[in-house]
């Protein structure tokens, strides 16, 4: 593909989801420095991998590229300081105001930590709200597998947050 | 318990508004990241003739290496020394040039077959063998 190509494709994929990435990042890291990194990686990705996302499965090809730029953020950031700056930490209102802004940075750094299929499983389930189906398309796998997936990942973060003392096991 | 509210915190995270911030940030790295790409589109036509350039000069300087071993290998091998030279042919008698025309002749058949026996010859080590061959040469003739 030419170079011009190259670039008019980008341009339009960036257009068309840009919003979408954004908000999952966003809600995926919470910290501007978190965010600002996985951004870039977003849009590298997207640049890398422009052969990849002129088909109908783009919209799930950017899915990956959002949640693979997030853990590579995350551990950017946790290889730099393992402590996460609290001033790099908006105030975000939440529905829950018994969730304090510590236990959720926690919980999205563990999410970060997970094996990618869960990761991408328990994001699409419970912060993106999909159901099975939608998941288990965007996995290319069955709706079991997918309920697999989610079962997976919600016991690998409890376990790590008991560890963690973030709440009594 | 801790299920349910491992799940309410990931509901809570997904209901989480995106800051203006956010956006802002998104836009300038999406920005800064497009000149990039501009600023490599407007390097690349120069880069590529560098290239090209590199690759002719590489092919050029690959033919002039391979002419200048040619050459000196060349000038520095000799020609095959004939045998002929080296051999002692003292004794022998000389190679007598013969004209077609004497073959037409009485005996000119058995002359040149007797003159071919005393040609020195690489693998005639001793002087027994020319012997050898003069006598049988003497036999068929007068058979």
């Amino acid at each position: 593909m030419k170079y011009s190509k190259r670039l008019e494709l980008f341009e339009k994929l960036k257009k068309e989801y840009a919003g979408y990435l954004t908000s999952t990042l966003w809600k995926l890291t919470g910290s501007t420095d978190i965010f600002t990194e996985a951004i870039q990686y977003a849009f590298l990705a997207i640049w890398m991998n422009l052969e990849k996302l002129t088909g109908v499965e783009a919209g799930a090809y950017i899915y990956r590229i959002a949640l693979s730029a997030n853990s590579k953020a995350w551990r950017t950031r946790i290889g730099r300081d393992v402590q996460i700056p609290k001033t790099a930490v908006f105030k975000i209102p939440t529905a829950d105001a018994s969730v304090d802004d510590e236990t959720l940075t926690l919980v999205r750094k563990e999410i970060a930590r997970l094996p990618e299929k869960q990761a991408q499983a328990v994001v699409m389930r419970y912060i993106d709200q999909r159901d099975y189906q939608t998941i288990a398309d965007k996995l290319s796998c069955t709706e079991d597998t997918a309920r697999s997936h989610v079962s997976k990942a919600i016991t690998a973060l409890r376990e790590k947050l008991t560890h963690l003392n973030i709440w009594e096991s | 318990m801790s299920e349910e509210k491992l799940i309410q915190i990931l509901k809570s995270i997904g209901r989480t508004d995106v800051p203006p911030n956010a956006t802002l940030i998104a836009e300038q790295a999406s920005q800064s990241f497009t000149a990039a790409l501009n600023v490599l589109q407007a390097q690349r036509p120069q880069r590529t003739r560098f290239v090209i350039g590199l690759r002719l000069l590489a092919a050029a300087a690959v033919i002039l290496i391979v002419f200048a071993v040619g050459l000196s290998v060349g000038q520095r091998s000799t020609p095959p020394q004939t045998q002929l030279s080296s051999l002692n042919l003292t004794g022998y008698a000389l190679p007598v040039p013969t004209h077609p025309a004497v073959q037409q002749t009485k005996g000119g058949f058995w002359r040149q077959k007797a003159i071919a026996a005393m040609q020195p010859r690489p693998y005639a080590q001793s002087t027994t063998k020319l012997l050898n061959a003069y006598k049988q040469y003497l036999k068929e003739k007068h058979v």
